[in-house]
């Protein structure tokens, strides 16, 4: 038996090997093309990377669309900026910390919305994202304010922090390619399956047994502990948090990363993230145009391609090329 | 004593009632377009933004005369809705209502970029109907703007009331809302009863628009909040009922009129929001109890 047929057999194998070799490749861009300005945006995108995968698993075998990653990102990053900045905690630890109160908060929450679907579910969670941000705003002895937060220690461990960009990208792709493995092999486990069996259809899941209202929320709290990460890495990197760092701006362009890449697919969130930073980094130099830009773009996937522009063009490609062979 | 107990009640009693009209006719908007469509409507804040926005630019700096300036306003909010509705419905029966709803979101920060890019990101207002002095009422004061929103927002949403009542296109109107298939059978025109809807409840926002900007003022960002305030109220009374909207948004004004009046302006969404999870989870059919939707069709994002 060939390699890739063992591989195909056992969807960890295929998974571990398929990410292992996408993070070889990783490392290996900064020895290729050196170190230069483009690495910031490459970590920008590892960081980007993490609540659209928390997003792509809710949305994906969910079903469901939260408008709550934005403010789980703020969480975690308000969080973890605080535990280092203000108590002095190693930003390892402090991201670690952060995370126990992002999962439950998701939980506490979770527990709540989850009963909603649809666009109930999408409003619930608007409505919590927006006394998250009040809150930031309003709790000005421990976050500032307005002004947020400056001083976030780097990211490092026991003396080692990280300084250069190089470094950072050394450190922060590896752990988005470990949760980007976690991901995919949730999607493929007996949990994704009993979630996606959720998502087809509740009453016959739950008459067999299986306690759908637990799934959903674990997935919840585990889709909102990704935005966590990412949100405590995004502080321990840029070095300052504001109230913009998880507002519902942000959360409204991480449904674009989806719109792009797939609603229920983890390869796709990480191709979209890449086209939005690239779009941010070059196209989108006024604050207005990108509005306009980002709003009608949305409009026009979405019309054109309900599931996500990525996996509309793969079907476009694959009737094109059945057209043909006929 | 009982006289400052008085006063603030009737303090309370005007502004309630004034920021309550504002929300009403976002929310009756938001009721009316979810009756025509089952979509929540995100831009709806914007039909607000956009007639504020030009009154102010029309009347305000321009100079023209305010009867021309409303009714340039309504005309823009007009074409912006039907445009809205040709969005939104063009591949209805292909996307999901959350594919919906997303491209609603799309709509909203798109018209918000547009808006900043024809005018600014400044705020915008223009001079009141009857002038800035205050009428007095014991030791409250209402300015007389105050009397003009609560004033049209009632004209409005009474009209509307006797409209989908009385008139043979209302009726016809809440039957599509009820039953599709069965109004098609019956020989009432579906998609021009949807884009109906979509006017209507733009005509509302644009009333909304007009009569506010003087005492609120506007910019281009402002809607997104208003349109959330909407379908708050409008979740609240019960999705779909349009006493229920009025009931919701006044209900939501209060709160929050109280909130500023006896703790902190700060805080004045936070009651709010926690009211509307309260309601989501405890009463999902609301206060009135509107249509039920039991979300089982059309609400995968995984297919088409």
């Amino acid at each position: 038996m060939s390699v890739v047929a063992t591989l195909n057999k056992n969807p960890v194998r295929r998974n571990t090997a398929q990410v292992g070799l996408f993070l070889i490749a990783m490392l290996l861009v900064p020895v290729v093309f050196g170190t230069g300005y483009y690495l910031n945006m490459m970590i920008f995108i590892a960081i980007l990377a993490l609540p659209a995968l928390g997003l792509s698993l809710l949305s994906g075998l969910a079903g469901q669309l939260a408008i709550s990653h934005g403010a789980f990102f703020a969480i975690g990053a308000y969080g973890s900026a605080i535990l280092s900045a203000r108590a002095g905690l190693s930003p390892v630890l402090s991201t670690l910390l952060a995370q126990i109160l992002v999962a439950v908060i998701a939980a506490g929450i979770g527990a709540v919305v989850l009963r909603l679907r649809s666009h109930y579910l999408a409003i619930a969670t608007l409505s919590f994202a927006i006394i998250v941000e009040l809150v930031i705003e309003e709790w000005r002895g421990m976050t500032g304010g307005m002004q947020g937060m400056l001083g976030i220690p780097p990211m490092g461990l026991f003396g080692y922090e990280a300084s250069s960009d190089v470094q950072f990208y050394y450190v922060y792709w590896p752990i988005t390619a470990l949760m980007l493995l976690f991901a995919l092999n949730l999607a493929s486990s007996r949990i994704g399956r009993a979630l996606r069996a959720i998502r087809e259809g509740e009453p016959i899941v739950s008459s067999l047994g299986i306690h759908t209202a637990g799934y959903k929320t674990g997935i919840y709290v585990v889709s909102s502990v990704f935005a966590g990460i990412g949100g405590a890495l995004y502080a321990h990197f840029v070095g300052f948090v504001t109230p913009a760092t998880g507002s519902i701006m942000f959360a409204i362009e991480i449904i674009m990363v989806l719109a792009l890449g797939g609603f229920d697919r983890l390869w796709g969130a990480l191709i979209g993230v890449a086209l939005i930073t690239l779009l941010n980094e070059y196209a989108l130099g006024f604050a207005d145009y990108k509005k306009i830009i980002l709003g009608v773009t949305l409009i026009a996937v979405m019309l054109v391609f309900p599931r996500g522009l990525l996996p509309g063009l793969i079907d476009l490609a694959r009737h094109r090329r059945i057209a043909r062979a006929a | 004593m009982s006289s400052m107990i008085l006063v603030d009640l009737i303090q309370i009693v005007m502004t309630t009632l004034t920021v309550g009209s504002m929300y009403a006719l976002v929310a009756v908007g938001v009721s009316l377009i979810y009756n025509a469509t089952g979509v929540i409507n995100f831009a709806q804040g914007e039909f607000v933004m956009l007639s504020g926005m030009t009154v102010a630019s029309l009347y305000g700096t321009l100079g023209w005369p305010l009867p021309a300036a409303v009714a340039a306003a309504l005309v823009v909010v007009v074409l912006y809705a039907a445009l809205l509705m040709a969005i939104t419905s063009a591949f209805a029966a292909r996307i999901s209502l959350i594919g919906v709803l997303i491209i609603t979101i799309g709509a909203s920060i798109a018209t918000q970029g547009a808006a900043a890019r024809i005018w600014d990101s400044d705020t915008h207002r223009f001079p009141p109907f009857s002038g800035d002095d205050p009428i007095r009422i014991l030791d409250a004061t209402i300015t007389p703007q105050a009397l003009w929103i609560i004033g049209v927002s009632a004209i409005c949403i009474a009209g509307l009331i006797w409209f989908m009542r009385s008139t043979i296109t209302g009726k016809a109107m809440r039957a599509c809302a009820l039953d599709k298939a069965a109004a098609t059978m019956v020989g009432i025109p579906v998609r021009t009863t949807i884009l109906l809807s979509f006017v209507l409840s733009g005509l509302l926002g644009a009333a909304g628009g007009i009569v506010t900007t003087p005492l609120t003022t506007i910019d281009a960002n402002g809607g997104m909040l208003l349109a959330i305030k909407g379908f708050t109220a409008a979740m609240l009374g019960g999705m779909g009922s349009i006493p229920g909207a009025l009931l919701g948004a006044l209900l939501i004004a209060l709160v929050e009129t109280t909130t500023v009046t006896f703790a902190s302006g700060a805080y004045k969404e936070l009651p709010t929001f926690t009211i509307i999870i309260l309601v989501l989870l405890l009463l999902p059919r609301g206060l009135v109890g509107g249509r039920h939707e039991t979300g089982l069709h059309h609400d995968d994002l995984t297919r088409t």
